[in-house]
């Protein structure tokens, strides 16, 4: 048998090791209690991020639909293709697969290659590769089953119209904010909530639980309808771009208003651009802006009903009075005005019709600055309207107490003033509708998902600025422009009464000195029709035409166009007793007149020499395809073939086939695309 | 402290409801672990749990039969279980019948299945200083006649598992050695010879070997590289951490998600961590206590020193394999390959583990009456 002591050592040896090993046991719980405790808040954060790719997925965005239910915006679905790079095998192969199957030919393969090289090779867990592409090519790719790839559904923002309405829709980022137009402004309505998409996935970068079906389902976007009409909108930018070719101006706006209600029926500005291409470098972001709000110009000649009305309003003249025109000289201080055609003595129906400047300067001269101003103001100059999309300029208006005399008498014609496109129609809008300055809105309604509205715009009175007996008598001074010898006879459409003002404006130079640029002109026409009831206001500008720059000339055949087309299609039925419907309808169905009336307003303007057109003889349609739009216009005005043209952009398509015979006053169609 | 209750010659049953225990929630666990894993892998997300089910039943097969039979006859197998031990092991380096997984051969092939001999290793050794440390007694004072003939074999065995490589196992063996050496009397001076022997070797085969070195400098700092080589402990961090105090529920967890290296086999008490919590931990780490105590309990009471070796042989086994794995997993030690005894998944590992506490029970069934043994 053992000694006791040795036996009893060796179960306290044993002991002692029990004891060691359940405390080792002990310290484990207790550093079970640190990491799952202690530092839990830390330590999950650290897993949260790691296991849900938290991405910020804007959900379906709204439809923009115009007066009539037209889709002029709306929400496709696309696949976007993710990686998580450090999954990623071989990244140089994977990113020359990539980058043959995700190519456009617009890009360069081996800039595209290097980029997803780039990305694959960064030390995080997730990355987009390529958002927003076709999901026949994303599926393509995961065909493949490269490990660390994935896919995402995401929508994308479509203009199915292409150009139609672009600078007045706006248009998004990638992730679906709206950045310009009724894009941005209505944005918090179209866009919904925003998702945080929590993809929870695997350390191989696949996604095991995606949330996002439900996450969709479960955001509510709006849909915004708007004033716009499409035909009409259609027919204005087709008549502008037109118009901005044929004189070879360097931009152009137009707007059509319903003069009575102030909903915007058309909004237009050349030179178009492609919504659904992302802008590539600045000069491509300012073809974005909506001019028609967001720039101001001098308005010339079309501030003259406003003058005049002013006069009236203010009992000072009755619409009677003859005013000394002083031959075209007149002089105020230090300066002379000059009148383009001289006049001696005019009536003041006569000062709007031949857009009499010295004529103006008088009348303004002779109200003082308060009541011109006041009333320039109470037509909403100087102000904001209060459409309701981003960016609108006030215009300007110097401060009334700097205001010397000789600004008095230019504000008077329309220099030293200037204002947006959208506050002269709303203006127009208001001598149109018997004096009631209306609150033009573009927007008409928003509803939510399920159709019931939730925001309204009712057509609303800002305040009357004139009675309407005065709108009435303007109304009447209006219609003599259009009238044979007033400035604006090509904005006259037969079987309808088109009352108008002209605007020829020089613009301020750019080389840093004062003054005019003798060579930079704005041409524009604003009119409504029909006088006694109008329908619509329409105003064209030119801005920068070449060769003559008359109002009269360059925009007011885009008026009547436009106005004409506007009113065919809205089914506003002319006066039975018009004589000359079938000769004066197109500004380029008949030559001869065009001619006539170039070479009257060459008469009675200064001598700017004006190309002679030889008359047209019947030819045969040539093929157009590939051509630029402004040859296509220059060839139907030398034949005095009626073009219809569709799209922007180069000729891809026309009807009749090239090699037809036609004669002038024949038809023709051409269709447009830019290469996408 | 060990006192037994009656005098009655049952087996341990809180030791066998403990193993019982323990080895479900290992299955239940390797398959919340392994499911999405072996559905990618295998195209079955049994099929992990398949392969733990087959030697989870042989195991416990023999540990019922390690349990009724008489644990002395064990005695005479000391010499022959070592040298199977040492002929499997050979065989792992043989082409053909050795299996290289991940650049490490530690299995062999037996037909369908695989069996890892650095297992039985184990086994063979404790029974064979159990055999050795009961038959020297006072010797162990001395180096030559003592301490030189186990730490012989041990090396020998070191040898072999070593270069497979399988540093974990090397090490545990060293470890079993020096607490057995401990236990048995041996002079404190020739332990702390011994452990001075050991520190150079450990320092060489650490910075020999680049992973190990990377390792050990993760250990120090994981959030140094948390996405290189500290990669794996901040992911087991991570999955403690996420799991929190109540856990995020069976089967729920994300980091087994391929974040986790080995969650079904090394790894698996991160798993449990994040998906039990610090409540589930604490209650398995409160399990393997009981089991400890159990098995202290057991070679305490044992009748014979034989017994005593045996039974502190198989709790240590157990036991420090169960601390070297928990300390792994909550960056309490460098990083080593350490299977969770009864839970990490490997049929070999589970198999021993069974036949170690069904030679447990049978010694249990034999315990002196009085509190210290007669020996």
């Amino acid at each position: 048998m053992k000694k006791v002591s040795s036996n009893k050592a060796y179960h306290l040896r044993l002991l002692f090791v029990f004891l060691a090993v359940e405390a080792l046991f002990a310290v484990c719980i207790a550093r079970s209690f640190q990491l799952q405790v202690l530092d839990a808040p830390k330590l999950k954060k650290l897993a949260e991020r790691q296991h849900h790719g938290i991405i910020t997925l804007s959900p379906d965005r709204g439809t923009i639909f115009d007066r009539n239910g037209n889709q002029l915006a709306i929400s496709t679905l696309t696949a976007s293709l993710y990686a998580h790079p450090m999954k990623v095998p071989s990244k140089w192969k994977v990113a020359r697969v990539l980058a043959r199957i995700l190519r456009t030919p617009h890009q360069s393969y081996y800039r595209l290659r290097k980029s997803i090289f780039r990305k694959l090779r960064q030390k995080a867990t997730f990355v987009w590769i390529a958002r927003q592409q076709d999901p026949k090519k994303v599926k393509r790719i995961m065909r493949l089953k490269i490990k660390g790839l994935g896919t995402l559904p995401e929508p994308k923002r479509f203009y199915p119209r292409l150009w139609l309405a672009a600078q007045c829709l706006g248009y998004c980022n990638i992730d679906g904010v709206g950045l310009d137009g009724i894009e941005r402004e209505y944005d918090k309505y179209l866009r919904g909530k925003p998702v945080r998409l929590i993809v929870k996935r695997d350390a191989r970068g696949n996604p095991i639980i995606t949330k996002e079906k439900e996450a969709f389902a479960s955001s509510v976007t709006h849909n915004v309808y708007l004033t716009l009409d499409e035909t009409i909108q259609h027919i204005t930018e087709e008549e502008l771009a037109k118009a901005v070719i044929l004189h070879r101006a360097k931009s152009g706006m137009a707007i059509v208003m319903n003069p009575m209600t102030g909903e915007v029926l058309a909004m237009a500005d050349y030179p178009p651009f492609n919504p659904n291409c992302r802008p590539t470098d600045v000069a491509s972001l300012s073809k974005r802006r909506n001019r028609a709000v967001t720039d101001f110009f001098e308005p010339g000649s079309m501030i003259k009903p406003f003058l005049v009305s002013a006069a009236i309003a203010s009992g000072r003249y009755k619409g009677v009075e003859q005013i000394n025109c002083e031959d075209g000289h007149f002089k105020v201080g230090h300066y002379t005005i000059h009148d383009v055609h001289p006049h001696k003595i005019l009536k003041l129906a006569e000062v709007i019709k031949y857009s009499s400047n010295i004529g103006a300067a008088k009348i303004g001269l002779s109200l003082g600055k308060r009541i011109v101003y006041r009333m320039y103001r109470r037509f909403g100059f100087g102000q904001k309207t209060g459409i309701g999309l981003p960016g609108e300029s006030p215009g300007y208006m110097q401060p009334l107490k700097t205001l010397p005399p000789i600004a008095l008498a230019t504000i008077s014609f329309g220099q030293g003033i200037a204002v947006t496109a959208l506050q002269l129609i709303t203006a127009l809008s208001a001598i149109a509708n018997g004096g009631e300055l209306m609150r033009p809105y573009i927007v008409e309604k928003i509803v939510d998902d399920k159709g019931v509205p939730i925001l309204v715009h009712r057509p609303t009175q800002v305040r009357r600025v004139i009675s309407p007996q005065v709108a009435h008598l303007i109304t009447t001074f209006m219609i003599g422009v259009t009238q044979p010898g007033g400035t604006a006879t090509r904005a006259a459409i037969p079987g309808f009464t088109v009352a108008g003002k002209t605007g020829t404006s020089q613009k301020p130079r750019t080389d840093g000195r004062k003054g005019y640029d003798p060579t930079k002109f704005i041409g524009s026409f604003m009119g409504f029709v029909p006088a006694e009831n109008p329908k619509l206001a329409i105003l064209v500008v030119i801005d920068e035409p070449k060769g003559i720059p008359y109002g009269g000339v360059v925009a007011a055949p885009a008026f009547r166009a436009i106005a004409s087309r506007s009113l065919q299609y809205m089914n506003v039925q002319p006066r039975t007793e018009s004589p000359t419907l079938a000769t004066t309808l197109h500004p380029f169905s008949s030559p001869v007149k065009r001619k006539a009336d170039a070479e009257k307003v060459a008469e009675k303007t200064a001598p700017v020499p004006v190309k002679k057109v030889s008359p047209p003889e019947a030819t045969k349609i040539p093929d157009f395809s590939g051509m630029s739009m402004r040859r296509v216009i220059l060839w139907g005005a030398r034949h005095g073939v009626n073009l219809t043209l569709k799209g922007s952009g180069r000729a891809v398509r026309q009807f009749p086939k090239p090699g037809t015979p036609v004669s002038p006053g024949g038809r023709c169609s051409v269709w447009f695309t830019f290469p996408s | 402290m060990f006192r037994r209750s009656d005098d009655s010659n049952h087996i341990d049953l809180v030791l066998l409801i403990t193993t019982l225990v323990l080895t479900t929630v290992g299955f239940i666990m390797i398959f919340s672990a392994s499911a999405i894993l072996a559905q990618q892998r295998f195209g079955d997300n049994l099929y992990f749990l398949k392969r733990q089910l087959i030697f989870g039943a042989l195991g416990l097969l023999m540990m019922f039969v390690l349990s009724r039979i008489d644990y002395r006859r064990l005695r005479g197998l000391a010499y022959p279980l070592l040298f199977v031990s040492f002929l499997l092991l050979a065989l792992v380096y043989v082409p053909g019948i050795g299996l290289k997984v991940g650049g490490a051969r530690r299995w062999i092939h037996l037909g369908i299945v695989t069996v890892q001999p650095s297992e039985i290793a184990k086994l063979s050794l404790i029974i064979y200083m159990a055999y050795y440390f009961s038959k020297k007694k006072e010797t162990i004072k001395e180096f030559k006649k003592g301490v030189l003939p186990v730490l012989g074999m041990t090396l020998a065995l070191i040898a072999l598992i070593y270069p497979q490589p399988d540093f974990g196992s090397a090490m545990f063996l060293s470890l079993l050695l020096i607490t057995f050496l401990f236990i048995a009397g041996a002079r404190l001076t020739h332990l702390l010879l011994l452990g001075s022997a050991v520190l150079p070797f450990g320092i060489y085969a650490v910075f020999h070997a680049g992973y190990r070195y990377r390792r050990l400098i993760a250990f120090l700092d994981p959030w140094k590289n948390p996405r290189s080589t500290g990669f794996q402990i901040v992911q087991s961090f991570i999955s403690f951490g996420s799991g929190g105090f109540f856990g995020v529920g069976l089967g729920n967890g994300q980091q087994k998600l391929f974040f986790l290296p080995a969650p079904h086999t090394d790894f698996i008490f991160s798993v449990i961590g994040e998906e039990l919590g610090f409540i589930g931990v604490t209650i398995i780490i409160f399990l393997f206590m009981i089991l400890l105590l159990r098995g202290f309990r057991i070679a305490y009471l044992a009748q014979s020193p034989f017994a005593s070796y045996l039974a502190l042989g198989v709790t240590l086994m157990i036991g420090l394999q169960t601390i070297i794995n928990l300390g792994v997993v909550m960056g309490l030690l460098p990083t080593k390959g350490i299977p969770l005894p009864f839970i990490s998944y490997g049929g070999s590992s589970l198999l021993i583990t069974l036949m170690g506490v069904g030679i447990l029970l049978s010694i249990s069934r034999r315990l002196d009456a009085k509190e210290t043994a007669r020996w």
